[in-house]
């Protein structure tokens, strides 16, 4: 008997695949960019560890100039957030737009362009920052040939996300998808507007901005780097994600609309706020503070839409460490969206700025939030791209999670209250007007809270190599797979 | 403070874009029917019905070759 199913499976070889004709998702590239995330997570958190070692022990630098906290960081912030953080919004913003729209990507080989493409980026990252090409820039340290590279991806990944969306089979374009579309235009407007240079050299470059200015598009970058990389691109992961884990639909639809045109709106005002009492014009500091405060409403409108969802089923969290890492991520959203409002008011900012407060804004945002959403996404998508009913492991899921959160609390909880110290000791005065401390003895009371700090990393790190493992296993006991599309049009 | 001279106009132009993309969302209908929008990524085709419970129906990502299946 021949088969009997009513819907094409795995027929003729389809060598040449032509959207509109495929029956299945391209989630090769889904597969391709979800192992990277987790290779790139190791890599950017090991050398998290290393350089948070070195700011207890500079002698770990060996004298050896590739091997300099100078140069190093630049490397731990790139692959975290461009190469964690990215190719986990790759892997997750292709799996989700083909579903929603309920059709193959337009274009394999872009999506093949994008992949190779962006490793290459990675790699020339990993080899130019120890080496010490760097454009002095935060997150945007690459110089200008990677920086062209890096466009020209950009280029082939928005057509590719747009295009699909262009024919997709379902009229309404879901939610996620707006952020992830938002996500894809702002970074690359802020990467070709930041990224212009005139080349004197190879790899040497000088600003197409100066000064204060330059100062000004930096941190209109920066930010909105933060805004629309970390935070729209990875909402989008949350509004798929978490109704999916949870099998329940969004809290309120609606809500996320309002949340979506919110946010995009108010984020690209907030930059200033990196920039108080410099030399940038009052106004515009002053406009960072009110942009960075209303900030505040969007964002934990969202927070709550995100953990709502689970309203009626909250005995999830209680059994499934996956769902767990989604919303304890939503949590932190929250902290670091609690936060940063408050760190953008000025008479807070002149205590937290340059001191370690920043540092554990940051981490509880990349390692809470980002990191994971990130983790739990991937653990929903591992198994299904290898044909597996679940992970390998799901008790090694909880260990990753209890690790990894007792890890960013001592992070996060070591870097407050360094931060506070410093900011306090460094505006002490004395009766005679002097000052009380000198820097360097600022840098002495903080060494135990960098230890700790370095603690807090390696716990997070030893969790990341948890889920390495975990996912090894999972894709060892498995095959690549290729979910079928629906062939809902051509049934009722 | 010259570079206002390129962020201003630049933020105009892209607040008149957002503005569009949000006025042809409208327009398009893309906000009826929400209730049921957000609930429709539950929904599970009968395809991924077949493959959670036989996952040996998913498509095998090696050399396409021809596969007939036969259900008892």
């Amino acid at each position: 008997m021949s088969a009997v199913l009513p819907f094409p499976t795995i027929g003729a070889p389809q060598r040449t695949w032509s959207a509109s004709k495929a029956t299945v998702y391209n989630d090769k590239v889904v597969r391709q960019f979800s192992i990277m995330a987790v290779v790139w997570g190791v890599v950017s958190m090991l050398v998290g560890v290393f350089i948070a070692a070195q700011m207890a022990w500079p002698e770990l630098n060996f004298g050896i100039s590739w091997l300099s906290f100078g140069r190093l960081r630049p490397l731990h912030t790139n692959a975290a957030i461009f190469a964690f953080g990215g190719c986990a919004l790759f892997a997750t913003s292709y799996y989700v737009v083909q579903r929603t729209c309920q059709t193959r990507i337009i274009s394999d080989k872009l999506a093949a362009f994008h992949f190779w493409g962006w490793q290459a980026v990675i790699v020339a990252a990993a080899i130019s920052l120890p080496m010490g090409y760097t454009r002095g820039k935060e997150y945007a340290e690459l110089e200008w040939p990677i920086a062209i590279v890096i466009a020209v991806v950009w280029v082939a990944y928005a057509i590719n996300f747009f295009g699909t969306i262009g024919i997709r089979k379902v009229r309404h374009i879901y939610v996620a998808n707006w952020f992830y579309g938002a996500f894809i235009i702002a970074v690359a407007m802020l990467h070709i507007v930041n990224a212009a240079v005139v080349p004197a050299g190879l790899m040497k470059s000088y600003s197409a901005y100066a000064g204060v200015q330059d100062a000004m598009v930096q941190w209109w970058y920066g930010h909105n780097a933060v805004g629309f990389l970390l935070t729209a691109g990875f909402l989008g992961i949350v509004y798929y994600f978490i109704p999916k884990q949870a099998e329940r639909p969004v809290y309120s639809y609606r809500l996320s609309i309002v949340h979506f045109w919110a946010l995009i709106f108010t984020y690209m005002w907030a930059g200033p706020h990196h920039l108080h009492y410099t030399a940038l014009p009052d106004w515009a500091q002053s406009l960072g503070v009110v942009f960075s405060l209303i900030l505040l409403a969007p964002s934990w409108g969202g927070m709550i839409n995100g953990v709502m969802t689970l309203s009626g089923a909250w005995h999830k969290l209680r059994d499934d460490p996956i769902i767990r890492f989604m919303i304890v991520a939503l949590s932190f959203y929250g902290i670091a969206t609690f936060e940063g409002p408050m760190l953008s008011i000025k008479t807070v900012n002149a205590l937290s700025h340059y001191t370690d407060w920043n540092i554990a804004h940051v981490h509880g945002g990349t390692l809470g939030w980002v990191g994971f959403i990130s983790m739990g996404a991937l653990y929903f998508l591992v198994p299904r791209l290898f044909g597996q009913p679940k992970m390998h492991s799901v008790p090694a899921i909880e260990l990753h999670f209890w690790v990894a959160t007792v890890g960013i609390v001592l992070y996060i909880a070591a870097m407050w209250i360094a931060g506070v110290m410093q900011g306090l000791m460094w505006r002490s005065i004395n009766p005679d007007g002097s000052l009380t401390y000198t820097f360097v003895e600022g840098v002495k009371a903080t060494y135990p809270f960098y230890v700790v700090r370095l603690f807090g990393g390696i716990l997070y790190l030893t969790g990341m190599l948890v889920m390495a493992w975990n996912v090894f296993m999972t894709a060892r006991a498995g095959k690549p797979c290729d979910a079928p599309i629906p062939s809902a049009v051509a049934h009722a | 403070m010259d570079i206002l001279f390129l962020l201003v106009p630049l933020s105009v132009l892209l607040a008149l874009a957002v503005m569009g993309v949000l006025a042809w969302a409208v327009w398009s209908g893309q906000f009826e029917e929400l209730d049921s929008e957000g609930q429709r990524i539950l929904i599970t085709s009968a395809e991924e019905e077949l493959t959670l419970t036989d996952t040996s129906l998913m498509h095998i990502n090696t050399t396409p070759t021809i596969i007939r299946h036969t259900r008892p």
